[in-house]
């Protein structure tokens, strides 16, 4: 373990700048992710004909593997192959594909009878949405945002096929020597695990914060 | 129909240089290194892993919705591990654990010769990606029964087991099967990495070889084509499973009146605050 | 209404903590991305400007770093963009301009560019190369004498149970055992059609596996494949005690260190320093280079170091 630290110390500038540019990676695709499958995810809640194409469609974009995504992806949105913006937007695009299914599979698990009650006490469909569904869904919206997030930390590592370094480095320094050396490898599996772990507290206040009637009724 | 398949080949050439033909070339997808084989291996271990992941994740999940205890260590656990790079985990995991294992001199069910020792580290990792989707659908599934809904069947008389067999799990089961499908879809896409490791298989394969020549997009990109045909697959057969097993008094939430159902609500009671 | 202002609270706070980390941890260049040096500005008239690229293995980085810092000490103006992760995308970038330059091997980019390509010698290689370059825009200046081949290496076990020492030793065994090499190799003039020609070698399982990656040697190592595709530069073979049988035949193509460049960013200045560090640059001192990086030197370190004692730098 001592080794594990000394690692960390010799090169704590590149391990510092790496773990940055990994939590901003590993969050902002999924918080842009979670804007853009509300509204999809919606669309598929509210008209039962589209379920399956929005959820099954954003599904399968899950599926493309990324280095082919980095290979297409400057020729759709134009950037050159390098440009770290075609991170982002893979990322992003994964964020969604996971997104989706569980925001429409929320918003459908809401009582009718609460949301008849809604409209009954003179909401509009606009404010029933907002101030009574939607908070209703999250606290399933928000386990599937930890594991979106979670998922989206682990994805950050593909960066490196345009050159953009972040942690997933050690685990190349660990395996790029040729007796490859453990301390890189340990101290990858250490703070990829301290990230979704923080993440995961963030986002468990989060929902904790945004539903208090959960706790203010006992089952 | 064959004129659609040519036109759309005819697309796919233009605009993905070659994949069209690639595809429509019978001699890429017999044989031992043809497409099929890909598929075949790469359903398999994706069979392997999600129900070895779901033997684990879902009594887990059932337990510590019904119990409500436990489920911040359990999840805690699973979804960190879950955020290593998976790649680069699996590596490790190769390293540490493939000396560990005893190899396997002759073919082993769909696993050449050699390949166990390589197929663990992939079954293991792997399992990491699809247990917390099944897990924490499940419990939220679980969790969110309507409390009264729960009162109800004890007030019947049935006892914890009962209750959580006989009416939690069937009204959480949409929910637990959106979890299965989601880590069904991440499994498939994710299972592309297992050819990195010798002798084995799947669709990764034609993609990790495409990008050795600069002609190699073809197969890259039709590979990528079969992940995403095989998802879509997978997700309707468990779509039509899920539409089997689940009680249509359950499923009955997208009728816009519930009659006789409680479907899973997400909270006990809107209060005015 | 409280829930939603800590909820905003939250969101608020996360995005904040996201620009912060976004600016406060600079760009999404490492420490190894920095420009290169700034050479004197009065030579710096014609010399030009260029990214140099790298892949992301060691060797690579220090050759970027090589090569670029002998053309800014011309007075080039370089910037570098390390740690490029696979050949298809920085080949896309040389043809799209985001990079200027790449360290290549010229076998291996040559069968990259050309699957039917047979040349073996350098001076074939570097002929079939400089068209096949061209056709993309491309131009390769000298090749350096450094070579980073392919080889077939075993285990000293094996080596011993079998008493090989070169590839054609493997002849009469070789039905029984697993090779392990990059997927092109089953193609490749100089790969497995090769092996059977010129040494009469026949694998009996054949598995693509990246060329001297962790993975090939933990594999070798455990004995799941028998013989591997290790670079010859590559210090895992040493440091694991194992044998690279001899190509006494010459079956595999040459692999020298050669610079590769977008033909429209060329200057004189960068064909003058490139070629110069190519004329001074060979298998062994390579070989010694790579040590000093694997045994925890900085690359550009150590690329300066080199440079500045050949009076290039």
């Amino acid at each position: 373990m001592t080794s594990v630290w000394h690692y960390f110390f010799d090169h704590r500038s590149d391990i510092t700048s790496w773990l940055y540019t990994t939590l901003w990676l590993g969050a902002l695709p999924v918080v842009i992710g979670l804007v853009v499958a509300i509204p999809l995810g919606w669309l598929a809640y509210r008209y039962r004909w589209a379920y399956p194409p929005i959820v099954s469609g954003a599904g399968l974009l899950y599926t493309i593997p990324s280095l082919v995504l980095f290979l297409i992806l400057p020729g759709i949105l134009g950037t050159k192959i390098l440009d770290p913006l075609n991170v982002a937007v893979a990322l992003t695009i994964y964020a969604i594909a996971l997104l989706v299914r569980v925001v429409a599979d929320a918003l459908a698990a809401v009582s009718q009878d609460t949301l008849a009650a809604a409209t009954a006490m003179g909401f509009t469909s606009w404010q029933r949405f907002i101030k009574v569904q939607l908070p209703l869904a999250i606290p399933v919206i928000g386990a599937g945002t930890r594991v979106a997030i979670v998922s989206n930390v682990s994805l950050v590592s593909v960066a490196s096929f345009i050159g953009v370094i972040q942690l997933g480095q050690l685990f190349r320094d660990s395996f790029n020597a040729p007796t490859h050396q453990i301390p890189p490898a340990v101290l990858g599996v250490i703070l990829f695990f301290v990230i979704a772990f923080v993440y995961d507290l963030i986002l468990l206040l989060a929902i904790r914060l945004s539903t208090p009637w959960q706790r203010a009724v006992r089952s | 129909m064959a004129a659609g398949g040519a036109v759309m080949s005819v697309v796919a050439d233009n605009y993905f240089d070659g994949v069209g033909t690639f595809l429509t070339t019978s001699s890429n997808w017999w044989g031992p290194d043809g497409l099929v084989h890909y598929l075949r291996d790469h359903v398999i271990y994706t069979a392997i892993i999600v129900v070895v992941a779901a033997l684990i994740a879902l009594p887990a999940g059932l337990v510590v919705g019904h119990t409500g205890r436990g489920i911040v260590l359990v999840a805690g656990l699973a979804n960190g591990l879950r955020a290593v790079p998976t790649f680069g985990l699996l590596v490790l995991v190769y390293v540490w654990l493939s000396p560990k294992i005893p190899i396997n001199r002759h073919d082993v069910l769909f696993l050449p010769r050699g390949a166990v020792r390589a197929f663990v580290p992939v079954v293991l990792v792997l399992m990491l990606l699809a247990i917390p989707p099944i897990l924490t659908n499940t419990y939220a599934g679980i969790q969110a029964v309507d409390p009264q809904t729960r009162d109800a069947a004890r007030g019947m008389g049935m006892r914890g087991g009962q209750v959580l067999r006989m009416v939690e799990l069937p009204i959480a089961l949409p929910l637990i099967m959106s979890g299965l499908r989601s880590a069904t879809l991440q499994v498939i896409a994710t299972v592309t990495i297992a050819p990195f490791l010798p002798l084995l298989g799947g669709l990764g394969r034609p993609i990790a070889d495409g990008a050795e020549s600069a002609g190699g997009n073809p197969p890259m990109i039709g590979a990528a084509i079969l992940v995403a045909a095989l998802a879509l697959s997978a997700d309707g057969v468990l779509n039509l499973v899920q539409r089997l097993i689940v009680s249509p008094g359950v499923s009955g939430r997208f009728r816009s009146q519930p009659g006789v159902t409680t479907a899973p609500t997400v909270e006990a009671q809107l209060t005015v605050a | 209404m409280k829930r939603s202002i800590a909820l905003a609270a939250v969101l608020a706070a996360s995005l904040g903590l996201a620009a912060c980390s976004s600016s406060g941890g600079g760009d999404n260049s490492s420490s190894s991305n920095s420009a290169g040096g700034n050479g004197s500005s009065s030579s710096g008239a014609n010399a030009g400007s260029i990214t140099i690229g790298s892949a992301d293995f060691p060797e690579s980085v220090l050759l970027a770093d090589i090569y670029g810092d002998a053309m800014s000490a011309k007075g080039v103006k370089v910037s570098k963009h390390l740690n490029i992760g696979e050949r298809p995308i920085y080949i896309k970038a040389l043809e799209d301009g985001s990079i200027g330059a790449f360290p290549e091997y010229n076998g291996s980019i040559l069968y990259y560019l050309d699957t039917k390509a047979t040349a073996k010698s350098t001076a074939d290689v570097q002929t079939a190369l400089t068209a096949a370059a061209a056709a993309k825009n491309l131009k390769i200046l000298n090749a350096a004498a450094a070579q980073d081949s392919d080889t077939i290496t075993v285990t000293k076990s094996t080596a011993d149970k079998y008493h090989l020492t070169s590839i054609g030793d493997l002849a009469p065994v070789a039905g029984q055992l697993t090779f392990g090499g990059p997927a092109g190799f089953k193609t490749r003039a100089d790969g497995i059609p090769a092996l059977k020609s010129i040494y009469g070698v026949t694998f009996g399982t054949f598995t693509s596996l990246s060329a001297g990656g962790t993975v090939t040697v933990t594999a070798l190592k455990n004995g799941t494949i028998d013989a591997a595709d290790i670079f010859s530069t590559d210090g895992s073979i040493a440091a694991n005690n194992f044998v690279a049988l001899t190509d006494d035949k010459s079956m595999f193509a040459a692999q020298n260190i050669v610079p590769i460049f977008d033909q429209s960013k060329l200057t004189q200045a960068m064909t003058d320093a490139c070629n110069a560090v190519s004329a001074k640059l060979d298998t062994k001192t390579l070989a010694d280079l790579d040590a000093q990086v694997a045994g925890g030197k900085d690359p550009d370190a150590v690329a300066k170091a080199w440079l500045s004692s050949q009076g290039l730098g």
